[in-house]
């Protein structure tokens, strides 16, 4: 607004619709406003699309951010007198909005976004520079491990970790004092302290973010765990798709080294302790913690049975703690600030925070923190913004590949371990996927039954050939080839893979499948007996058509069709040729006025 | 050796200053999403800028994720005393028009700032006319 003391936004929609009738809006508006001598103080802008497309033509008005709906070029003077000249508002094009406003913010911090936000782990992320030691440390980096090292014993440092009551936010949810207590307790020359970095849950990203953005806090954490538990040395498995994670790391590292963080002698406590960095090849098992080890000492990634645990016989049979990026995180806060405050937050049985990467259909694609006992509802809505395009949530995929869907009835759950356990699925380590109406879930069950699939390491059969023969039954049942014996045989087979697979992955691999089932039983029925995707998904079973009631005429899908198979006359009906059609969907997305059906 | 004394002297002597004396901090994310959105690109713009342009002193902070990533790649420019604004979805060209306007010319650029409505966060706001 450099020049003008005021502004009025115009967004008509007409980047991504046809009809330039709107166009006009702009040019009367301007009119308008010469008109009544305002030209030099008011300036009119054409936008893109706000994604308030409900009110449109919409105008706003800048700096009181009054938002008018349904304008109509005919209402330009009047909207003019009555805003800009009279200063009040016009009610009847305020009608439809409720009197929504809007607001420019300066800055990102107040925004819901963050206030709902509560950010222990993410203390730093976003508000240092990575790179940067000293302001690691200007943000009381290295205290904690100072004040562990100068005055407390290893026994303190546990009994302080299991106090807070900490569990392990890798997925299963141990509690992370008691781990370090049982290998603390082991006599051995050698122990050793892995960081699990391996984050193979598809559209997960907190571990990264944390690795990236503030990797002394990692650093700190092992140092700290060393010397709870007599340890001296210290792995980092962080995957080798992360290479910004790793580069931060080793510069990390060698910064520590420098400032005699690490290394010899630390703080002249006579500890010494150093970290090193192991790559992982990107094999989702590896993130297994026996699986994770045998990479490490260069064997092929696979799972050991258990017991032993690691904290007994680990890393090259010595007593081992392993924990995910995001416990470790924690650790300094604790120390510092006290057991007490942190399991002040929190649940009866989960305490302090979880962060979660927000993906999949959902407007604040991005990576929040949050009390543990947050709704569903609140992380979904309140912070994430809902779902895009003013489309119906069906269901949120928390736990990767080893959790599950829950639906819209239960977004009032409280998030914690349990009561996700108890939903069918798991809190896992912080993925979160939302599914909009769109969404089929036979095909989000397949998907990640393909994902298994695939990543079962194949040393025990029940996971090795029974996720395959899973897969066969759901492709089937997607192509509309299923019969009710499959949806039967699928229960089966997931009950026999739950129990009598070697890891993990095996064991939890059923979970997508169970928890759809469970939920959205109508929609496998659907599949199988009607032979019907009720979502539109699954491609052998959907056909598009066009609602020749709705459909104006204006072209958009016919021009979006990549094949050619939509036809039809400016301004007439458009007609969509099944022969030719591929199912790609693209019709029914870029339709204004929703005239394309899938069924 | 580090030495507890030695570490809280660092820490204060590294703690950021509410208010930054006649310059001009600009910071954006270079975590993975934040690279990919291309915020280096943006800085780029800002470093050869500032190659041309001596006289004012600006500090580019590279920061890590605040988890905001929709709208990466996100440019927090301080100018003394007139504290922070968030420029959102930057791109070259928009960085460019930053730097003439509010860096050099006092001027904040308001749309490229967050836009919100009841809370919830908006698509950007890209003038295709004015
Ligand atoms: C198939 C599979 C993949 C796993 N992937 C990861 C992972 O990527 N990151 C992680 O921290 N834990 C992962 N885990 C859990 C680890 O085995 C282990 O429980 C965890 O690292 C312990 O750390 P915590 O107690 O701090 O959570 C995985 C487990 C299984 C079965
Ligand atoms: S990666 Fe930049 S804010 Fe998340």
């Amino acid at each position: 607004m450099s020049n003008f003391e005021k502004r009025l936004v115009v967004c008509d929609g007409t980047d991504c619709d046809a009809p330039n009738a709107e166009k006009n809006l702009v040019r009367v508006l301007r009119r308008e406003v010469m008109k009544v001598g305002l030209a030099d103080t008011v300036e009119i802008v054409h936008v893109g699309c706000l994604s308030l497309c409900e009110f449109e033509p919409l105008v706003i008005s800048y700096p009181d951010g009054v938002v008018y709906s349904r304008v109509k070029a005919t209402d330009a003077g009047e909207l003019v007198r009555t805003h800009l000249v009279e200063h009040r508002t016009l009610e009847r094009l305020l009608a439809q909005t409720n009197g929504l406003r809007t607001e420019q913010a300066s800055s990102i911090d107040h925004i819901p976004f963050f206030s709902h936000q509560f950010r222990i782990a993410l203390r730093n992320c976003g508000i240092i520079d990575p790179e940067k030691i000293q302001e690691y440390i200007a943000r009381d980096g290295y205290q904690a491990l100072a004040k562990v090292l100068t005055e407390m014993t290893p026994a303190e440092v546990v009994a302080k970790i299991k106090g807070s009551e900490l569990r392990g936010r890798g997925g299963a949810g141990f509690p992370t004092g008691l781990k370090w207590e049982l290998a603390a307790r082991e006599e051995s020359s050698q122990k050793f302290i892995i960081c699990n970095a391996d984050e193979g849950d598809p559209g997960a990203f907190m571990d990264r973010s944390v690795l990236e953005s503030d990797p002394h806090s990692i650093l700190e954490a092992m140092a700290i765990a060393g010397f709870a538990l007599g340890a001296s040395q210290g792995f980092i498995y962080v995957r080798a798709e992360y290479p910004v994670a790793v580069e931060r790391l080793r510069l990390g590292i060698a910064q520590a080294h420098e400032y005699d963080l690490l290394g010899e002698n630390i703080f002249g406590s006579g500890f010494s302790f150093d970290i090193d960095i192991r790559l992982g090849a990107g094999a989702f098992v590896c993130g297994e913690e026996t699986a994770l080890m045998n990479s490490i000492e260069g064997r092929r990634g696979m799972p050991n049975p258990k017991p032993p645990f690691p904290a007994t016989s680990g890393l090259w049979q010595k007593p081992t703690v392993i924990n995910n990026v995001e416990t470790l995180a924690n650790i300094p806060p604790i120390i510092l600030r006290g057991a007490s405050w942190f399991s002040s937050i929190g649940t009866e049985r989960s305490k302090g925070t979880k962060v979660f990467a927000l993906g999949g259909k959902i407007n604040n694609v991005g990576l929040v923190e949050v009390p543990m006992g947050t709704t569903l509802r609140q992380v979904i809505f309140d912070i994430g913004g809902g779902i895009p395009k003013g489309k119906a949530f069906k269901a949120v995929q928390t736990g990767g590949p080893s959790g599950g869907c829950i639906p819209a009835q239960h977004l009032d759950v409280p998030i914690d371990y349990d009561s996700l356990t108890q939903l069918g699925s798991m809190m896992g380590s912080g993925g979160m996927i939302v599914m909009d109406e769109n969404t089929c879930m036979v095909d989000v069950a397949r998907f990640y039954l393909e994902f298994t699939k695939d990543e079962s390491c194949g040393k025990c059969s029940p996971c090795r050939i029974g996720t395959l023969r899973m897969l066969e039954i759901l492709d089937k049942i997607t192509r509309g080839k299923g019969s009710m014996e499959d949806l039967d045989n699928l229960r089966d087979l997931s009950e026999q893979i739950q129990v009598a697979s070697l890891c993990a992955l095996g064991q939890t691999a059923p979970n997508p499948v169970l928890s759809t089932m469970q939920y959205f039983w109508d929609e496998y029925v659907a599949h199988v007996v009607e032979k019907r995707c009720p979502a539109g998904v699954c491609k052998s079973l959907v056909r598009y058509t066009i609602n020749p009631d709705l459909c104006r005429g204006c072209g958009l899908c016919a021009r979006e069709c990549p094949v050619g198979a939509i036809s039809g006359e400016l301004k007439h009906v458009h007609v969509i040729h099944d022969d030719a059609c591929i199912r790609c969907g693209n019709c029914a997305e870029v339709c204004n006025v929703d005239a394309v059906l899938r069924g | 050796m580090m030495t507890i004394e030695r570490l809280r002297s660092l820490s204060e002597a590294n703690r950021q200053p509410e208010e930054f004396e006649a310059v001009v901090r600009v910071a954006t994310c270079m975590a993975t999403g934040g690279i990919a959105a291309g915020s280096a690109a943006v800085l780029d713009v800002l470093t050869n800028e500032l190659r041309e342009r001596q006289h004012v002193k600006v500090e580019i902070v590279r920061k890590g994720c605040i988890g905001m990533c929709r709208l990466d790649p996100l440019v927090d420019v301080f100018v003394s005393g007139q504290g922070k604004v968030t420029y959102v979805k930057m791109t070259p060209e928009k960085m460019q028009r930053v730097i003439e306007e509010h860096i050099f010319g006092g001027h904040v650029v308001d749309e490229y700032m967050l836009h919100l409505a009841n809370g919830l966060i908006l698509d950007d706001y890209v003038v295709l006319e004015g």
